[in-house]
């Protein structure tokens, strides 16, 4: 049976944290819950299901492949064209260490912002169920369930004060 | 209800941490003797290590390396340790609290420091005939003078730092313990202090001002050790980066310091709810960069000496990177750059009790065995012969010198004496501020917050 | 942190969005004026390819002169962003809010007007395309790594991929409100800038996870771009380049300079986009006494260079020195850059009623910046024109009039830059202003209230 989603549109935080904790106590699993405000709360302010990620990971595999490219480039260049300048070896490892490092964060950097897109699973082409005064100081709560429980999400959130209630 | 998913914090009060941290501080165990004997035991051998050295006088200034290596090694780890109080002062960080005394207590290590600078002054060579950051001073007024004079500042404003911040707690030592002659002491210590609110403004202002001064001065000590007792030495070295290194190396060797000691007051004197995760994981993230910056300054002199590949320069880098004291520079580099990088880039090791402690300790070990290629290198490099100037190039690479017994004997009662040091004012003075915990307390709420509980933290001033 | 007003979220929008969903009447002017001095600029550099770089004061032996000042003062001011933006978000300074995002900005344009510096000061610009890739790739020699000429442009496009995309991320869930407020086409961009930012608490968790991380991997490459910068000099054998202080040295510098640009930015913004609910004299207060503790430590760095250039006593260090510091003209532009960026800045700074005045803060942020710009001159040309065992003569530099309007030209630049990116992009941070808002609180203290923030546990 297909799903329903609701966005209920709070102007009280408090409200917000009512609403979900009534949800839950309701049987509605907290994963099929969201939130979406302008601004960060601090985590589990409304009760909600907190995100597992692994953002720290990308970095070091960014790091990783920067290194990997920079060792190549600087030995393989140094190689391939055998000029001593300076009375310095062929493969001088003190410069190479310099450009090494700049391509390990280079790689650590672009990976994490990488990581952060992945992570915050975006980009999204369609916005879906959303409001734009979300942007402007209310707060929505998004449900995600069967048709047949749609109407007892739509009386909790119009019980705790939702402003509107948006369908889909 | 949601809230059930975040614990309640617990804030004690004012008066229950108090009488914990009086009652800790009144009682004085036999482990405490204990130890007490056993590091009063091991200062004696560094002072039989001294006198040996001392019977071999001062002419053959290879002598005294070691023993200025581990002078060097006290002056970066227990001096530099007020500056912990200082700077997080200054910094308001809230979570400084309950270790600024541990930091502070330390100062008492100096009185040890100054005494045992004064035979490695009197092993320098002349100023006469060779380059010294004096330029033309007279020798006594430059070298010796202006190093006692120096260091005995930056040991004076640590221990009136201490006496300062100690006031308030001198003063509850003083009216709980009347009888006792550590209630006597505090009593001539404490000057009277009531606690009024001029009182209160005075401490406040004079912290920060002490602070700032200690802040100010630590660099010139790094600066004089640097020039005088290590680049005045070795032909050649023109290596203006050297006290900053020196200084961010010893930043790095009190934060190690303040970890191991913080986890050793844990483990055996009961502190566990003063050192907690709070102070661990928030020490170990200056501990990762001075780790960062430990590399970043060595790497400084490194590339511009082997760019410039001046006799003066390749002979330096044989002498104290790539030959002779290659292995204390590969050790150092594992165990103060290495080591805890790759640890302390893991936040669950650095939100960890044992993750920093092992790291500062390994941190503590690398930092002892790098004072050592710094000090012992340049006190085995010959002086010209007689009525010839001191040479710009190093004439002859020295080999790297081992420790002998005597000098195993000065590292170890070095060390031991300046924690004796420690362990003695630390039953004169609290090692845990009562007041500065207790004014914390004052600005930290617990709030509800929506469908959890959250700390509330004011800032003071 | 005393925050003195509360503004509802639809308030704070309204108010740092001015500029861009309306287009007022100075901003065109000041648009129109900045545009034709670019404009001109681009002529003039123009001219002077076409004339060659004859038209400069560069002469043998000094052939590196205000371009290469330039390049180095505008890396510096670069270095304010992360200064500010990385070290007081990792140390989770609520101060930092309203300043993070234009000093990121200001980084990112800073750098793109110091990467035309080595561009102009080359004279013939086309030719490093030439010299870069027909060689390579028709006979296989390659840029040699071990020359730090090389180093410089890899360190610089590091540092400026990492700053954009350490100001993107950031500017994510502003984009969204953005998007939410406009119509139209302007929807339609934002949209797809915003990228579906739905503010969910697993995207605001990410968001500030971040924001930390990138502040963590972005400092070391801060650090090494101006010593990178530095070793250019150090790792010669000029004399009184040739000293291992310069990498640290350069960096502090750089952050006094740029910190100093940072201050004199918020309150020009403060004035023109009338920001007075955002910027306070609590904020630049607490910038000045960041700059009184980087000022001094910079002296300190400062102090160990002469000391130890001094202390060989080799002849051509000395002669060098004495050049800068005692032969005039050097050694009244010395004493200018000593006044302007230490002593009369730090001393005023030292009383309260001038880190509170944005008036006083002005002028004197901008004097270090004056200053900051004499030390580098003083650093390069002095150091060139002494008289080696090659050099015949002592031949003095004069910058003529074309570099001296290249060097206000790319201070008109940057200015255009940071006044286009405002029309399009909010300077303040709207999220972290109303994050700032909701966790601000107060505790009771006998009789006083006490300023206070919540912390998470």
């Amino acid at each position: 049976m297909a799903n329903t989603q609701l966005l209920g549109l709070f102007e009280e935080p408090q409200k917000v944290a009512d609403a979900m904790g009534e949800l839950k106590s309701a049987g509605f699993p907290v994963e099929d819950l969201d939130i979406y405000s302008g601004s960060p709360f601090p985590e589990g302010a409304f009760g909600e299901h907190e995100a597992e990620h692994r953002l720290f990971m990308f970095p070091l595999v960014g790091a990783l492949i920067g290194f990997a490219i920079g060792l190549l480039w600087t030995a393989g260049t140094q190689i391939s064209y055998p000029l001593i300048t300076g009375g310095k070896p062929i493969l001088s490892i003190p410069p190479m260490t310099i450009i090494m490092y700049e391509n390990t964060m280079l790689g650590a950097i672009l990976f994490t912002v990488l990581g952060v897109l992945f992570e915050s699973r975006l980009p999204k082409r369609d916005l879906g169920l959303y409001d734009e005064r979300i942007t402007e100081g209310f707060i929505g709560l998004y449900v995600d369930c069967p048709e047949e429980r749609a109407s007892a999400a739509e009386s909790v959130l119009a019980s705790n004060g939702a402003e509107e209630i948006k369908k889909a | 209800m949601a809230h059930e998913e975040h614990a309640i914090p617990q804030v004690p009060t004012h008066q229950e941490v108090a009488s914990d941290i009086m009652a800790r501080f009144q009682d004085v165990n036999r482990r405490y003797w204990s130890w007490l004997s056993l590091l009063a035991l091991l200062f004696a051998g560094g002072i039989v290590g001294f006198v040996i050295r001392l019977s071999d006088g001062f002419d053959d200034r290879s002598n005294w390396g070691y023993y200025t290596a581990t002078l060097s090694f006290l002056a970066s780890t227990f001096l530099a340790m007020p500056i912990i109080s200082a700077g997080l002062r200054l910094a308001k960080a809230n979570w400084r609290r309950p270790l600024t005394r541990l930091t502070e207590n330390m100062a008492i290590t100096g009185v040890l420091i100054w005494l045992m600078l004064i035979p490695s002054l009197i092993a320098l060579p002349a100023t006469e005939g060779r380059l010294s950051v004096w330029f033309d001073f007279p020798h006594w007024m430059a070298f010796r003078g202006g190093n006692l004079m120096v260091w005995g500042t930056v040991v004076l404003i640590g221990l009136m730092l201490l006496w300062l911040l100690a006031l308030p707690d001198l003063a509850a030592v003083r009216d709980h313990m009347p009888t006792s002659p550590r209630g006597k002491i505090a009593k001539a210590l404490s000057f009277g202090w009531t606690g009024n609110v001029r009182q209160w403004r005075v401490l406040h202002s004079g912290a920060l001002l002490l602070g700032a001064f200690y802040l100010l001065l630590y660099p010139t000590l790094q600066t004089l050790l640097q020039a005088d007792f290590q680049a005045g030495l070795l032909p050649g070295m023109k290596d203006a980066i050297a006290p900053v290194t020196a200084l961010i190396n010893a930043l790095q060797g009190a934060v190690g310091m303040t970890l191991v000691v913080m986890y050793v007051m844990r483990r055996f004197g009961g502190y566990e709810r003063y050192f907690g995760i709070d102070q661990f994981w928030a020490l170990s993230k200056p501990l990762l960069a001075f780790s960062l910056l430990w590399f970043y300054f060595w790497w400084g002199s490194f590339i511009t000496f082997w760019y410039g590949r001046q006799p003066g320069e390749t002979e330096l880098i044989r002498f104290i990177v790539l030959d002779s004291y290659r292995y204390p520079l590969m050790a150092s580099f594992l165990l103060n750059f290495i080591g805890p990088v790759v640890a302390l880039i893991w936040n669950p090791v650095r939100r960890s009790i044992w993750g920093p402690t092992i790291v500062g300790a390994g941190v503590l070990v690398g930092a002892l065995i790098n004072h050592i290629r710094w000090y012992v290198a340049p006190f085995s490099v010959p002086d010209p012969p007689a009525g010839e100037s001191w040479p710009h190039v190093l004439q002859q690479i020295p080999a790297g010198q081992l420790p002998e017994v005597a000098d195993i004997l000065i590292i170890i009662g070095g060390i031991s004496g300046s924690v004796l040091l420690f362990m003695l004012i630390n039953k004169i003075i609290p090692v845990v501020s009562m007041w500065e915990v207790g004014e914390g307390l004052r600005l930290v709420k617990v709030r509800r917050f929506l469908a959890r509980y959250a700390m509330v933290i004011a800032k003071s001033h | 942190m005393y925050y003195r007003r509360t503004l509802t979220e639809a308030q704070i929008n309204q108010q740092l969005l001015g500029t861009v969903l309306t287009t007022p009447l100075w901003w065109i002017v000041l648009f129109s004026i900045l545009g034709i001095v670019v404009a001109g600029t681009v002529g003039v550099v123009g001219w002077m390819f076409n004339q060659g770089l004859g038209v400069t004061g560069l002469r043998q032996p000094v052939f590196w002169g205000f371009f290469i000042t330039n390049f180095i003062f505008w890396v510096g001011i670069s270095h304010a962003g992360v200064m500010i933006s990385a070290i007081l978000r990792l140390s989770q300074a609520e101060w930092r809010r309203p300043m993070v995002r234009a000093a990121e900005t200001m980084t990112v344009f800073a750098l793109m007007a110091s990467l035309t510096m080595p561009l102009v000061h080359a004279g013939r610009p086309w030719r490093i395309f030439y010299w870069v890739f027909p060689y390579d790739w028709a006979r296989g020699i390659w840029p040699d790594v071990r020359s730090p000429l090389v180093w410089d442009p890899i360190a610089i496009t590091t540092y400026l991929t990492s700053s954009i995309l350490f100001v993107y991320t950031a500017l994510i869930p502003d984009l969204a409100i953005i998007r939410d407020r406009s119509t139209g086409w302007r929807k339609s961009v934002y949209g797809v800038l915003a990228l579906g930012w739905h503010g969910n608490p697993r995207q605001w968790k990410i968001q500030g996870f971040a924001g930390i991380l990138l502040s963590a991997l972005i400092l070391p490459v801060f650090v090494s771009v101006h010593s990178i910068v530095s070793w250019d000099f150090s790792v010669s054998l000029v004399p009184s380049w040739h000293v291992t202080i310069f990498a640290p040295y350069f960096v502090i510098g750089a952050v006094l300079s740029g910190v100093s640009a940072v201050v004199t930015l918020m309150i020009v913004m403060r004035k023109l986009y009338k920001l007075e609910n955002f910027i306070w004299e609590e904020h630049i207060d607490a910038l000045a006494r960041l700059l009184i503790v980087v000022a001094m430590a910079w002296m300190f760095l400062f102090w160990l260079d002469l000391v130890f250039a001094l202390w060989l006593k080799e002849e051509q260090e000395i002669t060098v020195w004495n050049l800068r510091m005692f032969e005039p003209p050097w050694s009244w532009l010395f004493f200018i850059f000593f006044m302007f960026s230490y002593v009369i800045p730090v001393s005023l700074w030292m009383f309260r009623s001038v880190r509170r005045s944005f008036t006083w803060m002005l002028w004197t942020s901008l004097l270090v910046n004056v200053g900051m710009f004499l030390e580098r001159f003083l650093i390069i040309v002095p150091a060139l024109m002494r008289k080696g065992p090659q050099t015949f003569t002592y031949a003095t530099y004069r910058p003529s009039p074309v570099e001296f309007i290249i060097i206000f030209g790319t201070i008109a630049l940057v200015c255009f830059l940071l006044l286009v990116f405002s029309k399009f992009f909010p300077l303040i941070p709207l999220w972290e202003e109303k994050e700032g808002q909701l966790l601000m609180d107060e505790v009771k203290v006998g009789n006083v209230y006490v300023p206070a923030m919540v912390k998470e546990h």
